[in-house]
């Protein structure tokens, strides 16, 4: 009797159902209903978006897109001659002016205000000395006749007119000499010569108008196109868009303008929300994908059982590619361009194939990175970059969803297709290899650290390592020392616990928080290319606080390295309360680190933006906060390793990164962190509870420590 | 098995047999000096070199000595260690003959096994002593 | 040092519901050089982490040298020295470098003795410990357990997978450590000829019980096995006093005995009319018979 083959099709079920015995897989089932949810969320919440203005000065220093009344960033020295009760941030301008005590605010360098502002305000604005940046709503009629008398100001370089009826007036408009940046985008349409009135600025780089083209095309006037030539330093031009009428109308313009970047000066706040939630499904669903698909070409059953390989290479195929053709169809339902789309595809495949490069190849000539354990971070680094860029420059994302980015969809299209091509490639030749490695063995699981090690200390058995590689290791003199060194002190012994540990959590956490300043300055220096986007210290300055946040899961993940070995190294001449007092301090620096490097960070950022560092009354109970964060992540990680889970590293990191994406969006004030900042009590309650979590689970850590059972 | 030359003794140790090794140790000793090949007086190895030598725990070289001593078969010289005592070399008939009586009852008992008669089992073991004389010339 | 170096009194372990030992009494004097012998799945490595503070027990009290095992101090554990079942090394570390690891907590690492097991066992000093073998690791894990000399060495399965010549230079090395007298050693092993040569005391843990505990050479000379061979048919009822196993089939019988004295072999010559030889049984014999039920 002949068996008769199993169809394709049942194995691949079976290939399915077997996968959901996995944990690996119940996560990635959890993690992609969350992303899911919070996508199918984010499309019906903002189905009917209208369009946002892009924040063109988003970047000037101190100018938020708020409305405020009266003068801001009057320190406190300014005032002090008058009684300070009686003029505040929301005091008219007018009262200060007239108030004589006051000729100058020698520190005054911003102001944002409403009408109704006088001539003469604008006259007595212009005299301060360090006034750089003005918002203004205004009226049409005072607009001819007053903006003028702004000009009279040397200092002032970025001007914003919020909204203002029209500038068809026949006078001539005297502007500040010195101006850089000009948003007239709240104004009506601008008549040519007034552009040929500020085409005499020298120093004008970013100028937002709205130009009306010749009905019905889409094009520019001639004469427009010929006076935003002349320009001197020109570089940005936004332009109002009304999408029903002329829907290609910043298109057109960059093509007459090459010298140019033009750009609308909306975006569609829906293209942008869509690719946001892509990312984050994406990311999560191609890292499930890589760590199931790799196993497959090493698994001792992939090599033996005949039929076995097929459908589990399939099944990965289709998972990655249902998602994609789910997200991308949505994509191009919400207008995306279809090269942009493609460009996508390749963008995902782009992070598989970096996903399995880092999870497994064996590189002799990168033996750092031949660690799978760099995966996490490339994962953990990758998403927020993404959004953080998303976040950035919504504008510059929805141009190149537009499809005006031909060439980075294709350059996207082509590293996919090639990093998939290699991925492949190698992964085959890992399958091929893996029969003449002999000793070791391939590992099989992507997840089984301390099996891909060992192969990679088999195969670079007689290398030396690179003098680069101390940097994460550290040299062996230095394990010659500490090894030969009397253990006089609990110092010493904790070093010597330390040596016993490759690469040391600080290492590590020194070596991501190295590579993100590169990724970030890299980053900044390309929105600055691409997108105008001017570059800034304190978001550099973020990006690293943010780094050295992300490596808080370093501790728990090293330490569960270290389990294998404790019950050897328990036995070792120490008591067990010393064992446990030495891992409580080795654990409390290595957290120590990141988590004080991310605060000087951040109080660091905050200070060169000049405006969110909270008030001194706040100052005590924020530190008493940070105590009390520390004091709980030390603890829960202290408790969550004593149940050998493997999936803590993850958990944690997942923790993470949700943390980080947290507190990056507090430091760019993008939820109510201020208002609740306000409130004294709310940060005393918060610090207090948050210090009393912490001592809890640090002493039921302790517990836990002291009462583990190390050789179950 | 090992067979150690060194201190001009033969012992052989089985440990895997069902006899313990200190009585193995006293069986052979007992049988050297029964035989002669060592002499009164004669010093034997002492306890740590033969354990090393035979690769067995020195307790139980020291607990063969122990007996051999309380047996009147060895005797302690301070200071020097253990000699074949005196009385116990070259032994009459009687004591040799007692240290064939374990080996002959085996014979017995598997006489009787066989069910051969006494004359017929003695035939036996006469033909075995004649071709060990043949040897010997 | 009036403590016995081991004393457990009646230590039981659960684990859930599964109880793995049932109350084990053992009693391990200086010096004593002793073979935990047991089946599968017998608790023998349960009852070495009870031993070391390495599992609670759920009963019962063990105490090493007067101490007990879940506070043991610093300078009884500068004494200790244990190889677990599997052994667990830093993968990256080089043989060499393992090994002033590992010498840097004690004080009283013996270097030279180190340095001449290394080269006697034939131990790669500048390769890596990941890639090593399964009974290089346990070489490499047994010479880190004795670099210090330890006064009570428990070794669990040391010889499990090493090749003939390791397992001799093993025994050499355990019989230059216990030479002195003062040394105690604890291992556990299913091969019981392992034991033989070295061991002085034997413990045999069954049923999560220690089922004998003796001097090994003891133990060979008490329990042996009769050949009974009767005259007439030998009954059902046929029962030596002491019997571990009987086995009788028409006229003859082989019963192993517990603890066998010349009054026991008249006894049953008398009462059953029959002729009795006496074997000697070595240790594996003896194990399992101990393991009939």
């Amino acid at each position: 009797m002949t068996k008769v083959p199993t169809p394709f099709a049942t194995r691949l079920l079976a290939v399915w159902l077997s996968l959901r015995t996995r944990w690996l897989y119940g996560l990635f089932l959890y993690a992609f209903a969350i992303g899911m949810s919070g996508f199918a969320l984010e499309i019906v919440r903002q189905r009917d978006q209208p369009p946002r203005l892009v924040h063109v000065l988003s970047f000037a220093s101190g100018l938020k897109p708020n409305y405020t009344v009266g003068v801001r960033n009057v320190t406190s020295n300014d005032v002090a001659p008058v009684a300070a009760r009686s003029l505040t941030a929301y005091t008219p301008l007018s009262d200060w002016r007239t108030s004589d005590q006051i000729a100058t605010l020698p520190n005054l360098e911003s102001v944002e205000m409403f009408t109704p502002a006088s001539g003469d305000d604008l006259a007595w604005l212009a005299t301060q000395p360090k006034l750089s940046s003005q918002s203004l709503l205004m009226t049409q009629n005072l607009l001819a006749v007053d903006l003028s008398r702004l000009s009279a100001s040397q200092s002032l370089r970025h001007l914003r007119v919020l909204e203002a009826a029209g500038y068809r007036t026949e006078d001539a408009v005297a502007w500040p000499p010195n101006l850089e940046v000009l948003d007239l985008m709240g104004a009506h349409e601008l008549p040519v010569r007034r552009l040929e009135e500020l085409s005499r600025l020298p120093k004008l780089h970013t100028l937002a108008v709205r130009l009306n083209p010749r009905h019905p095309s889409s094009k520019l006037p001639e004469d427009a196109i010929a006076a935003l030539t002349s320009f001197p330093a020109l570089r940005n031009l936004y332009l109002l868009e009304m999408s029903h009428l002329y829907p290609d109308l910043a298109s057109e313009a960059q093509r007459a303008l090459p010298g140019l970047r033009v750009r609308p000066s909306t975006y569609d706040a829906n293209r942008v929300s869509r690719l946001t939630a892509m990312c984050l499904v994406v990311s999560v669903w191609a890292a499930a994908v890589a760590v199931m698909l790799s196993p497959q070409f090493v698994a001792p059953q992939s090599l033996l059982l005949p039929g076995y390989r097929a459908p589990h290479v399939w099944m990965a195929v289709l998972i990655l590619a249902t998602g994609l053709a789910v997200v991308i169809g949505l994509l191009l339902v919400a207008g995306t361009d279809l090269l942009t789309a493609l460009g996508l595809c390749g963008g995902t495949l782009t992070f598989v194939g970096l996903m399995i490069a880092f999870l497994g190849r064996i590189e002799p000539g990168l033996p750092g990175f031949t660690q799978p354990l760099m995966a996490l971070p490339v994962f953990v680094f990758t998403v927020p970059v993404l959004m953080g860029f998303l976040w950035l420059s919504p504008g510059e994302v929805d141009w190149f969803l537009r499809g005006e980015k031909p060439w980075l969809s294709e350059t996207l299209l082509v590293t996919g297709l090639v990093l998939t091509w290699d991925s492949g490639r190698w992964l085959t030749s890992l399958y091929r290899g893996v029969e003449t490695a002999g000793r070791g063995g391939c590992p099989m699981a992507m997840l089984d650290f301390g099996g891909w090690k060992t192969w990679s200390l088999t195969i670079n058995q007689s290398k030396r390592p690179s003098s680069w590689r101390y940097l994460l290791t550290g040299s062996e003199q230095r394990f010659d020392a500490v090894t030969s060194e009397p253990l006089h002190r609990a110092a010493d012994r904790r070093r010597l616990w330390d040596a016993g540990t490759e690469i040391t959590s600080r290492r590590a956490g020194l070596f991501m928080v190295l590579v993100s300043l590169v990724v970030f300055a890299g980053i900044f220096a390309w929105g600055n290319f691409v997108s105008g986007v001017e570059f800034e210290p304190e978001m550099l300055v973020g990006g690293l606080a943010y780094a050295a946040v992300m490596t808080i899961y370093l501790p728990a993940m090293f330490t569960y390295g270290r389990l294998p070995f404790f019950p050897m190294e328990v036995l070792r001449p120490v008591s067990r309360a010393d064992w446990v007092a030495d891992w409580f301090t080795m654990t409390a620096y290595d957290l120590l680190t990141p988590m004080a490097a991310s605060v000087v960070a951040s109080v660091l950022a905050a200070w060169l933006k000049q405006s969110s560092l909270p008030a001194i009354p706040y100052w005590p109970p924020i530190c008493l906060l940070f105590c009390g964060v520390w004091l709980s992540i030390w603890g829960a990680e202290l408790w969550l390793l004593t149940y050998r889970w493997a999936g803590i590293a993850v958990v944690v990191a997942l923790l993470n990164m949700a943390g980080g994406m947290f507190a990056m969006s507090v430091s760019s004030s993008r939820f109510g962190w201020e208002a609740w900042m306000n409130s004294l009590p709310g940060v005393w309650t918060f610090a207090v509870a948050s210090v009393l979590l912490g001592g809890c689970l640090l002493l039921g850590a302790r517990r836990r420590w002291l009462t583990w059972e190390l050789g179950a | 098995m090992r067979i150690v030359t060194k201190p001009a003794l033969n012992f052989e140790i089985h440990p895997s047999s069902g006899v313990p090794i200190y009585r193995q140790l006293m069986d052979q000793m007992r049988l050297l000096v029964a035989s002669g090949r060592m002499t009164a007086g004669e010093l034997v190895p002492s306890i740590r070199q033969l354990a090393e030598a035979l690769e067995v725990n020195m307790m139980t070289v020291s607990k063969a000595y122990a007996r051999l001593e309380a047996d009147g078969v060895l005797e302690r010289d301070r200071g020097v260690g253990m000699r074949v005592k005196a009385a116990a070399t070259n032994g009459s008939v009687t004591q040799r003959q007692g240290e064939l009586r374990p080996d002959a009852e085996q014979l017995a008992a598997h006489a009787w096994q066989l069910q051969l008669s006494d004359e017929q089992a003695l035939s036996v073991v006469k033909t075995a002593l004649k071709k060990r004389a043949d040897v010997d010339g | 040092m009036n403590h016995p170096v081991i004393e457990a009194r009646g230590v039981t372990k659960q684990f859930g519901r599964r109880e793995v030992l049932a109350g084990v009494d053992l009693t391990v004097p200086h010096g004593a050089v002793v073979g935990l012998v047991g089946t599968n799945g017998a608790g023998k490595s349960t009852f070495i982490k009870c031993l070391l503070g390495l599992l609670r027990p759920s009963g019962g009290t063990i105490r090493l040298l007067g101490e007990e095992p879940w506070t043991l101090s610093a300078e009884m554990k500068a004494h200790l020295g244990y190889v677990p079942q599997t052994v667990q090394l830093y993968p990256w570390m080089r043989v060499e470098q393992i090994i002033r690891y590992v010498a840097a907590f004690y004080p009283q690492w013996d270097a030279a003795w180190v340095d001449g097991l290394v080269r006697r066992w034939d131990l790669p000093k500048d390769h890596r410990v990941g890639p090593l073998s399964q009974g290089q690791l346990q070489k490499l894990a047994l010479v880190l357990a004795l670099g210090h000399r330890p006064g009570l060495l428990v070794l669990d399965e040391p010889v499990a997978s090493l090749d003939p010549v390791a397992r001799r230079e093993f025994l050499r090395s355990l019989l230059e450590l216990t030479a002195d007298a003062e040394h105690t050693v604890l291992f556990s092993t299913h091969i019981t000829s392992d034991l033989e040569r070295v061991a002085s005391h034997i413990a045999v843990l069954r049923n999560g019980r220690i089922a004998l505990f003796d001097e090994l050479d003891a133990v060979k000379d008490r329990v042996k096995r009769l050949r009974v061979a009767s005259r007439a048919d030998l009954p059902a009822h046929f029962a030596i006093r002491g019997a571990l196993r009987t086995q009788v089939d028409g006229r003859n019988a082989l019963v192993a005995v517990a603890d066998l004295d010349d009054a026991l072999v008249r006894e049953v010559e008398t009462n059953w009319q029959a002729d009795v030889s006496v074997e000697d049984l070595n240790l594996e014999d003896i194990f399992l018979e101990l393991h009939h039920d």
